[in-house]
């Protein structure tokens, strides 16, 4: 089954090679929980995932469809629900989060996610040919999936949410990019969005006794980062490849 | 800007549009109107001076009178949502679901609830299921080329 938003801030081409990596029947952690992209193509082939968010409107959006997936479809599809200008699109962009209503809101962050060009309902610009039919329809059958269970870190640090104890055979990073932490003083971050402190995640990964895979949209500073443990390229075609050219998603493991 | 107070009484639903849209135009015609009047010539030379003080004070006085009147309009609006998308549901449906958030610091937390032990118990409960479950059914072979 396909989710019904997307994260268009990095490919998700490497899903069969993560499947590759994790057998059938293991108990799976993800972190940074956004679009079910990957988490998605994990349930469908029969291992269980424990989804992590520390983002509440995030979790809140997954609970409401969880929870009833044709509510917030008729929300979107009724007369009061009309979206159709650049300025209101804006607007929104600073306000749904407010709105009082757990499942209008949820309407609105389906609406800003298929509308957003960067998927993200805080931010990008108006691309209103994806709400349609076929995004409504992804939405109306909707059914979560029996091995999927998504949980809420009262943690703002990702690192805090990683508990090796837990009963789990592996912990899943699809980071959705790379960057040298220079300048999170100074920039925002929308209310879907965590921040990520890439050089502190590795102390805590490489401190843990335990499978992980942590996958990136290709850049080279992450290559750099992880220098010393297996890496994999994946091309566009969702193989491996040894060109860093062609390289799509890198794929970083300790096992 | 006088003390503000809340007065409270009853319309049809089916007249709230109208009586919505009443207000609304009130609080444009009145921002028109503030627009107009600040639009006058200013002189470079009295600009400096008290009375300038005290049109921006009236300006702005008036400014947050409209700003009240429009932020009554958008409660107003929002309520006027919150009922519809409500009423699509039937009765004891509703009922189940959690009460709604009704101010800023209450967002989220309706349906967001931190896991709790009862969370963890069935997280718990779910993954024993799905092993039983796996062990029970043999793998899928096409699973490599879906």
């Amino acid at each position: 089954m396909k989710p019904p938003v997307k994260d268009l801030r990095r490919p998700y081409i490497s899903t069969q090679f993560h499947r590759e990596l994790i057998p059938r029947g293991s108990v799976v952690e993800t972190f940074l929980f956004y679009s079910g992209q990957l988490e998605f193509s994990l349930t469908d082939y029969e291992r269980f995932v424990l989804a992590h968010t520390t983002r509440p409107p995030l979790h809140e959006f997954w609970a409401c469809i969880n929870d009833d997936a044709s509510r917030v479809y008729e929300i979107l599809t009724s007369d009061i629900f009309k979206f159709d200008n650049e300025n209101m699109f804006e607007i929104l962009q600073e306000t749904w989060p407010t709105y009082p209503n757990p499942y209008v809101r949820s309407a609105l962050f389906f609406l800003m996610n298929v509308c957003s060009e960067k998927g993200l309902p805080s931010s990008g610009n108006l691309n209103i040919t994806n709400f349609n039919k076929h995004s409504l329809n992804r939405l109306k059958t909707y059914k979560k999936p029996s091995n999927l269970f998504i949980t809420l870190d009262k943690e703002q640090e990702l690192i805090d949410s990683i508990i090796e104890t837990n009963p789990t055979d592996f912990l899943v990073f699809p980071l959705p990019s790379y960057d040298y932490n220079l300048f999170d003083h100074g920039t925002s971050v929308g209310f879907e969005e965590t921040r990520v402190n890439h050089a502190r995640l590795l102390r805590k990964l490489s401190a843990i006794d335990k499978k992980w895979i942590v996958s990136y949209p290709h850049h080279e500073g992450a290559q750099e980062l992880y220098k010393g443990f297996e890496q994999i390229m994946i091309d566009k075609y969702g193989k491996k490849t040894n060109s860093a050219e062609a390289c799509e998603e890198l794929i970083i493991v300790n096992f | 800007m006088g003390q503000r107070v809340n007065i409270q009484y009853s319309i049809d639903i089916d007249e709230l549009p109208s009586a919505v849209a009443t207000l609304l135009e009130g609080a444009i015609t009145d921002l028109t109107d503030v627009a107009h009047d600040a639009s006058g010539d200013i002189n470079k030379i009295t600009v400096m001076e008290l009375n300038t003080l005290q049109e921006i004070q009236q300006i702005r006085t008036n400014l947050e009178s409209i700003d009240h009147r429009l932020g009554d309009v958008a409660a107003l609006v929002n309520s006027y949502i919150n009922y519809h998308t409500n009423s699509a549901q039937p009765q004891e449906q509703e009922e189940a679901h959690a009460p709604e958030a009704t101010n800023s610091e209450q967002l989220f937390s309706p349906l967001q609830g931190q896991t709790t032990t009862t969370d963890l118990d069935n997280l718990q409960s779910q993954i024993e299921r799905f092993r039983e479950v796996i062990a029970a059914t043999p793998e899928d072979s096409n699973e490599a080329t879906s």
